[in-house]
């Protein structure tokens, strides 16, 4: 959360609006591949209200399209690589577009046929996949360095994959 | 009952992350702009813009210490002519309109003006939305009076936005650059009448003109203000200069693009028009 809260006051201070690093998806990513199902479930559902304030945009979507990533997460868990690499970038990649297609299909169905609304979000395809893959893997190292340094056991367990 | 609930826990938890998106989408009213809020979203709405206030100063302060020991005085002098160029260029968009009120009420009804006293809330910019898709900036409000959603924002330069949601002395501002914004315009030059919508780009903020036929002769360089008929905006206020001109693809309507008057990448002050009828 604190996380989340930094970047947009970070996004306020340096006038960098349109690059928004996207945090909620890399956190709901690294939930579904790191965290069991109870937990990270938990978490997330205590994440959506917060970051639905925080993106201000058309209540619901964005969350809807977080839970999509984290189930989708959860049904690849066990066939991506276990540390976080290349494979679990292209896999954040992938990720972001299927966020990025609930969004469309979300604002599309609320905005009752708004091309133009759903023009925007798509305008920015490119940029977002790049970037979330890139934030992905540099939350996801630093989340799972934090994991190690609070439980070393955890960390030993992984080492054996 | 809890080892029930432990049980089924996976069942639980899956069902509250799919029921509970579609219920904001449920009690959301669709894009508008301008919602009311529930309490708890307003308390909980505080609490968010309260963290990001507070990590605002700690970031702003480290921030001014390093304009201060990169620009010094030379900065100082810029920030205080970028204001007086600000204020000179709102009081001659103003004027020019003022003007041309007088004269067409002066041809159709005598001599009769109006000039509205805005009642003005201060706020200031304590963060912005963490998605690239929307254009939404919270602000802080520095005084007692009362928001309401759609209530307008400006500053010194023109049109900054519309109030989307009030939280407990925070609210998110929806500014004319989000792909949700409409706000009915009027070209100050010949009065063609539009609206400008945002098109959501992260680099320039430009938006476009909706609604503007070929007839209406818009031209690169005309300043579009608000024409006052969306009853949120009062009229007169500059919203940007028109920066493209392209025959529309049927040919019925321009396809017409504006840079927003205020420097919205720059944005830290801002007023909230209190009083629109």
């Amino acid at each position: 959360m604190v996380v989340i809260i930094v970047e947009s006051v970070l996004l306020g201070v340096f006038s960098a609006q349109g690059w928004a690093l996207q945090t909620p998806i890399a956190i709901t990513i690294f939930l579904g591949l790191d965290r069991d199902f109870a937990p990270a479930g938990a978490v997330l559902l205590a994440l959506l209200f917060p970051v639905e304030w925080l993106v201000a945009g058309v209540y619901g979507v964005y969350s809807l399209s977080l839970v999509a990533v984290f189930f989708a997460m959860r049904g690849l868990r066990n066939n991506v690589q276990k540390v976080w690499g290349v494979a679990r970038g292209v896999v954040a990649a992938f990720a972001a577009l299927l966020h990025l297609g609930v969004m469309i299909a979300g604002l599309f169905i609320v905005g009752q046929g708004d091309t133009q609304l759903v023009a925007a979000v798509a305008w920015r395809a490119g940029a977002t996949v790049l970037t979330v893959a890139v934030v992905t893997l540099l939350v996801g190292k630093g989340l799972a360095r934090l994991d190690a340094m609070m439980d070393p056991r955890r960390a030993d367990s992984r080492l054996k994959y | 009952m809890l080892g029930f609930l432990n049980e089924q826990r996976h069942k639980i938890i899956a069902i509250l992350l799919v029921v509970v998106p579609l219920w904001m989408i449920a009690v959301a009213q669709g894009t508008e702009v301008g919602v009311e809020s529930s309490t708890p979203t307003r308390l909980g709405g505080a609490v968010v813009g309260g963290s990001q206030a507070g990590f605002n100063g700690v970031i702003g302060a480290v921030g001014g210490v390093w304009n201060r020991i990169v620009g010094g005085e030379l900065a100082q002098e810029n920030e205080e002519l970028r204001r007086e160029v600000a204020q000179l260029r709102e009081e001659k968009s103003r004027l020019i309109g003022v003007l041309q009120e007088n004269s067409r009420l002066r041809e159709l009804v005598g001599f009769k003006t109006s000039h509205p006293e805005f009642e003005l809330a201060p706020a200031r910019v304590v963060g912005r939305d963490v998605s690239p898709y929307f254009r939404v900036v919270k602000i802080r409000i520095s005084s007692e009076r009362e928001l309401a959603p759609r209530m307008p924002v400006v500053a010194a330069e023109g049109v900054v936005g519309q109030v989307h949601r009030v939280y407990e002395g925070y609210a998110d501002v929806v500014l004319l650059s989000d792909p949700r914004s409409r706000i009915d315009a009027i070209s100050q030059r010949n009065r063609a009448l539009g609206v400008v919508e945002g098109l959501g780009h992260e680099a320039d903020y430009r938006a476009r003109i909706s609604y503007l036929t070929d007839r209406d002769e818009v031209g690169v360089g005309d300043t579009m203000v608000t024409s006052g008929m969306g009853e949120v905006f009062p009229a007169e206020l500059t919203i940007g200069t028109v920066v493209e001109v392209e025959e529309g693809e049927r040919g019925l309507f321009q396809q017409v693009q504006v840079e927003p008057a205020v420097d919205i990448s720059r944005l830290e002050e801002v007023f909230v028009i209190t009083n629109v009828d």
